[in-house]
């Protein structure tokens, strides 16, 4: 999501649902889309899922589903492993250090907002 | 990014975790029908077998033998049935990665309690036999419950328990806790999956 956007929506409406613009910045825009946040929330909760495992779980097309695991991969969100079963080639997918710190942070931002929303 | 924004994106990941991490593929239905012959295969052995089912040496073709073989494969046919019909339905495959998982964790529990079984027919000791099976059923059914709905724990639980109260204080009602265990705990999981699933 563009920085752009996110001003847009915090300057348009100044009632009190609205986040402050400062925390909206914080929010991670890797993670911040449906199926990024969906992908790193599964992977935070396997060790290792193939892309099979990941679009049953999401329900997502490969096409786009895999735009979103190269983005996180090209982040270094995420470790990929790729290998041979049999004759066919297998994808899987797991969490990196880096993956975790950055989730774990979003989630942080998340909770903070709920609270503070309260 | 509103209040509505934000609880969707929790209820999201909440979702995405719950799916990604519990087999919800289960059938009530299986379960009650698995749980009724259960209770049938309880009155058959006494049917064939007479009152004191083990008054004769127990053996491989022991009625007692035989007919708890054909309630275990009717059971496992029926789950296998269901399960992948249900699957059908939601569009999900029934050999996923949750029920490779679950067949790992179940699997040991019931080769032990296969062994076990073995060994107490080669050594006429049938009374441990319906003690062994609600132990290793429980403690299968307990693993997989790691990978599953918390219901699913219950079960495994409620099989243990009943399992050691038969060895320390029960042993002489360990056949009627047999059927009562496999037949009736598993028609009231059945029930409530049923319930709160649907199918």
């Amino acid at each position: 999501m563009a920085y752009g956007c996110i001003v847009n929506m915090a300057t348009k409406n100044m009632s009190d649902d609205v986040i402050q613009l400062d925390q909206l910045l914080e929010l991670d825009k890797v993670i911040h889309e449906r199926v990024r946040l969906g992908i790193m929330s599964a992977l935070s909760a396997s060790k290792k899922m193939t892309f099979n495992d990941i679009k049953q779980v999401l329900k997502a097309t490969d096409g786009n589903l895999g735009m979103h695991l190269r983005m996180l991969e090209k982040h270094q969100y995420i470790e990929v492993e790729k290998k041979f079963v049999g004759r066919k080639p297998q994808t899987s997918y797991q969490i990196s250090e880096k993956g975790k710190k950055a989730f774990r942070h979003y989630i942080g931002i998340i909770e903070k907002l709920v609270s503070e929303l309260k | 990014m509103n209040k509505n924004e934000i609880v969707q994106n929790i209820n999201y990941i909440k979702n995405v975790i719950s799916s990604s991490t519990e087999y919800t593929n289960l059938s009530g239905k299986a379960s009650i029908l698995s749980g009724i012959a259960a209770i049938i295969g309880y009155f058959a052995t006494y049917y064939i077998a007479g009152q004191n089912i083990f008054a004769q040496q127990i053996g491989y073709f022991h009625p007692f033998v035989v007919v708890w073989f054909l309630v275990f494969l009717l059971a496992i046919t029926l789950n296998i049935i269901f399960i992948k019909h249900k699957a059908k339905s939601t569009g999900q495959p029934a050999w996923s990665r949750l029920a490779k998982m679950i067949f790992d964790a179940i699997f040991p529990a019931i080769v032990v309690g296969a062994l076990l079984t073995f060994y107490c027919i080669n050594n006429n000791s049938p009374q441990w036999i319906p003690i062994i099976w609600m132990g290793m059923y429980g403690l299968g059914v307990w693993c997989a419950s790691l990978f599953s709905v918390k219901a699913v724990r219950f079960l495994g639980a409620s099989f243990i328990i009943t399992a050691m109260l038969c060895l320390f204080f029960l042993q002489q009602y360990a056949m009627l806790m047999l059927a009562v265990s496999f037949g009736g705990y598993h028609i009231v999981y059945g029930v409530w999956l049923y319930c709160k699933y649907g199918d």
